[in-house]
């Protein structure tokens, strides 16, 4: 049901073992997380003409969307990481020139 | 989304493969009697859709893998479940599962003892994996309340209260959002951690960062300090390049007028000199084309020509005689033939008439015989009567009568012996004859093989065929070797002209060297090929055994000088032994290089070829522009090694001095290790020294090769020679065999003759002696007769009378013997004159007409066996070979017209050659003056130019060092003086060099480093953001949990209590939740959720079966089908808050009465309008609202499924109750 929605992403990531990095980076938690609160019916005063989505699937949405936030981090440390290798290597070559 | 089909194979009862197919997606009913494998087929649906049959034990699979008799065994069950699904709620995509045509999902699993699969959609998936799928299609999977199985019913009602609870929230779908939310809330701490070490990690990379833009500084302001250094440095080396550029503008300017001059008059030189060259060439060329063709080919032609010519007169002449002979020799055939048939003709007519004759002639000789014999019958009888009657009368008595009848008996009974033993004898004879005619005849048959049978007439045609054979052999030989000898006679002119041509290099190249070598070298040669030293001992001078390029031939010759002369020998042995002998005959001077002795000096070193610095002098070795053969490496390298080839002597002077080596121009000027220069004007002519010895070296191998060809063809001429010898003999030999032979047979003919003679006489006498035979047997009966007679007349009465009667036959005798000689007189006749008819007839044959006829014939068979076949083939040979010879004449004599064509050609190119040599030569002269006296004039000018041309290489390389500037920064300094400038550059140098450690790089690290700083940070802020997000997520959904259990419980026991009405209506029940507090009698309906999930502790049903307001019961109280009402209503209820797909209800009105069933069956079709019911049942209440009906049918201990109607459902039903006895 959730397909082809804002929430396809999340869905899949719910789903899926292996979420693709391109995907993880785009999306937006904090939009999804708002999403999510809507579909789930937990703003009344949004009124939603269709039935709210069913706990179970709210459940499958939550971790979903944990996983890519959980995700994002993981790749964030790594590339900061990674970062800093190549200016410690960049330093370490440096001096070797000089000297 | 329903159950549309279902595929069971292997699996309990059901050991075929059954399909359960067109599921109503409303209401089906399924019947069967007991034990036929219904429950099997619902325990079938679980085994794929609940976790009922989870980790299987090995007892456990084989309760469910089918268990036929023994040796029939099934190995494997398995179960597809294909669903309908048009509204996609299996999320197959998310799966990664393709999508089956028609909206069908498959569900499959499958067992073996060993084995359990699962499969959708043909893809293979875990079994957790299934569990996820059904699960995010809404599926309850750990305790599935719309799957009742046989007997299950009542312990749904019996369930604990908290069970109960559990499965409502499982309806609501709180637990598996509990478990999720666990779940995601332990990942958020785990990233948590993670998020702190990126904040650490964040404070290292900004200090990191601040690092960086210190170095970056530092180096902005080398950079500064750099750019004006290289100004400085661009700005004075431009500064003297412009000057060196205007002096070599003004250099190049007068050398390009002088040189433009001189090149002019150069090209002019090189023109005539190519041209003096190739019109010698040509004239040489001429002169020996002219020796040949006039010496040889013209002569030659005539000669064959000639020849030729008188061939064909002979061949005339042979051709009219042959021809005359042909035509007389035909004549007389024709006259012969005519002859031979008058002849046959006659011979024919004779023996046509012999045989006429003959039959008469035989009847006569009979009729002679006859008569003859009847007469010397007759006449004896007469005599003897007459005698009798004498003898008779002069005895008295009949005694003395008989007595002498008596001794005539005996006399002529002894002459009857004699007779008949020489009857005998002849008999013999003739025997002895026969045999001995056979044997002639055996010879005559032997002889005629040998002389006229097929195998004689074989070897006279064999023989004559080789005769033939070797003829043309002959000829072809004759003219092979006619052919030679003209080959023999054009290479002894081309071999004069070679030798004319050796001499004149000869000369050549002595003219280039002093008189001691050149007769020094000619006679080792002579020496060397007295004492028989091979090629590969002495190899001849240096300059024969190198090539060199044209362009370096002049450098070469140079460098060379005289160890161009120098011979190359294999040993000192050699060497010596030449020498000694040139000593003894004082032959004149040379130098010997032994190839074993020389060595190669490696005091030198080539300089490095690609030397790149301004330093460098372009260069070639000048060794690598020569060629030779591997062997003479070090003597060649030892002549020219050391020797490279500049452009320019300043050049190359530097390059002898730094590398110890020569140096050469390629105009020969050259320059050694020391700095001595040599060069200036060089004789022209001396130049040729290569070339001629090279030509004197290819003239001298033709001369040998031409040699050579001469003496193959000599051999080839006695060759053949033998050859036309050897034939001859062998066709001498050949007529001698075939004399003999045909001497052998004529012997052979005439014995052949002789025999047939001795036959014929042999004939003869046994004809006679037949003859004679004849005789005596008449004689013998003509005595046994007489015998007879007399032995009659000794009966006889004596009377000395003859009787009357003896009168009268005496009388009658001597009539018939006159009538007989009559008869045989005109026999005679007749048989005289024909005898004498026949005789001449035979007479003519044999002695006239048949040797006449054997005659021609032979004549005949002779002439056209020799001369008309002989002759005609030789005639048309002969005529061919005219015919043949006359176009060869002809060809002859256009070949004559056109050789002198050619002589009269070639005299007039050759009289044009000389004139245009002459006029080559005098201009060249001319040049020759004027190229000097440029040369001197540019000699010296190059001298400078290449020093200034060195220095403005040198200038644009450190140009080219200072690197690219910016336009506007270029003409920074150019107002200062050169002083001023290099007061800066001195400067400028110490404040660069004070500035030791710079990091070139450092800015572009730090911008890219920077940028990505930026980047990180912006993540990490993002991500706290994000957390918060979540986390307020989080407490949302928790409260929304609660809100959604409580709706739930609202909503299931609203519909409990209408539910349980329609199926009771007399009765009330309700639905009771529990709190956590104790308050366990508080409704739900007093209590509206404002509790969270946690605070209930269970679920109780309160009931009343009859009266509305009459006490509440709980369930424990009830009896067993009450207990399923409340089941029923509570799952029924439940159905319409959150349908599930489908319903299995196995028996579930086993314990109801009938009025109960009805309302069950009833409230269960109202529903299966939006649900799937499957159904098993053995009333019929439920047949009458069902859509469709399926029958398990079991047969041998396996179930079959089959659909049915509805009649003959309900028919099955009451017959089976029936039996039960209900
Ligand atoms: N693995 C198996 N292989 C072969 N037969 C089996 C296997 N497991 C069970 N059965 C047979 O299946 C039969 C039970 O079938 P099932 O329980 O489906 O009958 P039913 O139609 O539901 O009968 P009832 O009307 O009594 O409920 C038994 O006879 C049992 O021997
Ligand atoms: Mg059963």
């Amino acid at each position: 049901g959730t397909d082809a929605g804002p929430l396809a992403q999340i869905w899949l990531a719910a789903n899926m073992s292996n979420i693709p990095r391109g995907s993880v980076l785009q999306t937006s938690i904090n939009e999804s997380a708002k999403e999510i609160a809507k579909v789930s019916g937990c703003e009344p005063e949004i009124e939603q003409n269709n039935e709210n989505i069913t706990l179970h699937v709210s459940g499958e949405l939550l971790q979903g969307i944990v996983r890519v936030y959980s995700k994002q981090a993981g790749f964030l440390l790594s590339d900061i990481k990674d970062t800093l290798t190549k200016i410690t290597a960049l330093f370490k070559t440096h001096s070797r020139v000089n000297v | 989304m329903y159950i549309q089909r279902i595929i069971i194979k292997g699996f309990k009862t059901y050991r075929n493969e059954t399909i359960i197919d067109d599921l109503s997606p409303h209401q089906n009913v399924i019947i069967g009697s007991n034990g036929s494998g219904k429950s099997n087929l619902f325990s079938a649906i679980r085994f794929v859709l609940s976790n009922d049959y989870s980790h299987l034990r090995h007892e456990e699979r084989q309760g469910l893998i089918h268990q036929g008799s023994v040796g029939n065994s099934i190995m494997s069950a398995s179960v597809e479940i294909v669903f309908h699904d048009p509204e996609g709620k299996i999320p197959l995509s998310s799966f990664n599962i393709t999508p089956k045509p028609n909206n069908e999902i498959h569900i499959r699993r499958t067992i073996g003892l060993k084995k359990d699969d699962h499969q959708v959609n043909d893809r293979n998936v875990s079994s957790t994996e299934i569990f996820r799928i059904l699960e995010s299609a809404g599926f309850s999977i750990n305790n599935p309340y719309n799957i009742v199985p046989q007997g299950k019913i009542i312990a749904l009602t019996n369930a604990k209260d908290n069970e109960r609870l559990k499965l409502l929230e499982d309806v609501v779908g709180a637990k598996s959002f509990e478990i999720k939310l666990k779940a995601s809330l332990k990942k958020m701490n785990e990233t948590d951690l993670k998020m702190k070490e990126i904040n650490k990690e964040m404070i290292e990379l900004k200090s990191k960062l601040s690092e960086m833009n210190t170095e970056k500084n530092e180096l902005e302001k080398y950079n500064d300090l750099e750019r004006n250094r290289k100004v400085l440095q661009f700005t004075l080396y431009d500064r003297e390049l412009n000057n060196i550029l205007d002096q070599l503008e003004k250099i190049d300017d007068d050398y390009n007028v002088t040189f433009g001059d001189s090149k002019q008059y150069m090209q002019e030189l090189d023109k005539r000199e190519q041209v003096v060259s190739t019109v010698n060439d040509s004239l040489l060329n001429l002169e020996n084309q002219l020796r040949i063709k006039i010496r040889t080919d013209q002569q030659q032609t005539k000669a064959i020509y000639d020849d030729v010519s008188s061939n064909l007169i002979d061949l005339s002449v042979k051709i009219a005689d042959l021809q005359k002979h042909v035509a007389s020799s035909s004549d007389q055939n024709k006259n012969d033939s005519k002859s031979l048939e008058i002849i046959n003709n006659e011979i024919d007519a004779r023996k046509k008439r012999l045989e006429k004759l003959m039959p008469r002639f035989k009847e006569l000789s009979a009729d002679e015989q006859k008569w003859r014999f009847k007469l010397s019958d007759l006449q004896q009888i007469k005599r003897e009567t007459l005698l009798k009657r004498g003898n008779y009368s002069q005895f008295t008595s009949k005694e003395g009568r008989n007595i002498w009848i008596e001794t005539q008996i005996k006399e002529q009974s002894e002459t009857l012996e004699t007779a008949q033993a020489s009857v005998l004898e002849n008999e013999d004879e003739k025997e002895k004859l026969s045999n001995l005619m056979k044997n002639v005849e055996e010879a005559i048959d032997d002889l005629t093989d040998s002389t006229s049978g097929p195998l004689v007439s074989a070897t006279l045609e064999e023989i004559s065929d080789e005769q033939i054979s070797l003829k043309e052999q002959y000829v072809v030989k004759l003219d092979e070797r006619k052919e030679m000898w003209r080959n023999e006679q054009k290479l002894t002119t081309i071999l004069e002209n070679i030798s004319t041509d050796l001499k004149s290099f000869q000369k050549n190249v002595n003219e280039t060297m002093s008189r001691d070598m050149s007769i020094g070298i000619a006679s080792v040669r002579e020496i060397a090929e007295k004492l028989g030293l091979s090629n590969d001992a002495v190899f001849g001078t240096v300059g024969e055994l190198i090539k060199v390029s044209e362009k370096y031939k002049a450098c070469a010759e140079v460098v060379g000088g005289n160890s161009l002369f120098h011979i190359i020998v294999d040993t000192e042995e050699t060497a010596s032994l030449l020498m000694e002998e040139l000593n003894r005959m004082k032959g004149g001077r040379v130098t010997f290089i032994p190839l074993n002795r020389i060595t190669l000096d490696n005091n030198f070193s080539l300089p490095p070829s690609n030397l790149e610095d301004s330093r460098s002098v372009p260069f070639t070795p000048l060794i690598k522009k020569i060629k030779y053969a591997p062997k003479f490496e070090n003597a060649i390298q030892h002549i020219f090694g050391r020797t490279v080839v500049v452009k320019d002597l300043v050049n190359g002077l530097k390059l002898a001095k730094t590398y110890r080596l020569n140096a050469i121009t390629l105009d020969g000027d050259r320059a050694d290790q020391k700095g001595v220069l040599t060069g200036g004007y060089y004789d022209y002519n001396k130049r040729n020294r290569l070339d001629s010895l090279k030509s004197l070296a290819k003239t001298r191998k033709v001369h040998s090769q031409t040699l050579l060809e001469m003496e193959g063809i000599k051999r080839k001429l006695e060759e053949t020679d033998s050859t036309i010898d050897s034939i001859n003999d062998k066709m001498k030999n050949l007529a001698n065999k075939k004399e003999g032979l045909l001497t052998d047979i004529e012997q052979l003919r005439i014995r052949l003759n002789s025999k047939k003679g001795e036959l014929a006489i042999m004939q003869e006498s046994l004809d006679s002696l037949e003859m004679k035979k004849e005789k005596t047997l008449l004689n013998i009966a003509h005595l046994k007769n007489r015998i007879e007679t007399l032995q009659a007349d000794k009966d006889v009465d004596f009377d000395s009378e003859i009787s009357e009667k003896e009168n009268q036959k005496l009388e009658n005798l001597t009539g018939e013997i006159n009538d007989v000689v009559n008869r045989l007189d005109v026999t005679n006749e007749s048989l005289e004159e024909l005898t004498s008819t026949i005789d001449k007839i035979n007479a003519e044959l044999e002695s006239k007409l048949n040797p006449q006829k054997d005659y021609l014939a032979q004549r005949i068979t002779e002439s056209l066996h020799i001369d008309s076949e002989t002759s005609s083939e030789e005639l048309d040979g002969l005529l061919s070979k005219s015919k043949d010879l006359t176009y060869r004449k002809e060809d002859l004599s256009n070949t004559l017209n056109i050789i002198q064509k050619e002589i009269d050609d070639l005299n007039a190119e050759k009289s044009n050659s000389e004139k245009i040599l002459e006029k080559a030569n005098s201009q060249q002269r001319l040049l020759l003056a004027k190229i000097d006296d440029f040369q001197k004039r540019t000699e010296k000018t190059m001298v400078k130019r290449s020093t200034l041309i060195s220095r403005r290489e040198e200038l644009q390389q450190k140009i080219r060092e200072v690197g690219l500037l910016s336009e506007d920064i270029l003409n920074k300094f150019s107002d200062l003086s050169s002083e001023d400038l290099l007061g800066k550059l001195t400067n400028t140098t110490i404040d660069i060099s004070k500035l030791t450690n710079v990091n070139k790089r450092a800015l572009e690290n730090y911008r890219k480093f920077n940028d990505k700083e930026i980047e990180l940070e912006n993540r990490a802020h993002e991500l706290m953001i994000s957390k918060n997000s979540i986390q307020d997520l989080i407490e949302k959904l928790k409260s929304q949990k609660t809100t959604a259990v409580d709706e739930t419980f609202k909503k299931v026991s609203e519909n409990f209590v209408h539910v349980f009405e329609k199926l009771v209506p007399m009765g009330t029940a309700r639905l009771i939740i529990q709190r956590n507090e104790g308050l366990d009698d508080d409704s739900m309906q007093n209590s509206p959720g404002t509790q969270s999930g946690s605070a209930y502790s269970g679920v109780s049903i309160s009931v009343s079966f009859n009266s509305k307001q009459n006490e509440q019961l709980h369930v424990e109280q009830l009896s067993g089908g009450q207990k399923t009402l409340c089941a029923i209503a509570l799952i029924l209820a439940i159905q319409m808050v959150d349908p599930a797909p489908f319903y299995l209800f196995d028996e579930i009105d086993a314990a109801l009465d009938k009025q109960y069933r009805a309302a069950v069956a009833s409230i269960i079709k109202e529903l299966s309008i939006n649900a799937q019911f499957i159904c098993t049942t053995f009333r019929t209440d439920m047949l009458q609202v069902a859509d469709k009906f399926f029958r398990v049918k079991y047969e041998n201990k396996i179930s079959n499924v089959v659909e049915t109607s509805r009649d003959d459902a309900i028919k099955f039903i009451r017959g089976s109750n029936k039996n039960a006895g209900m």
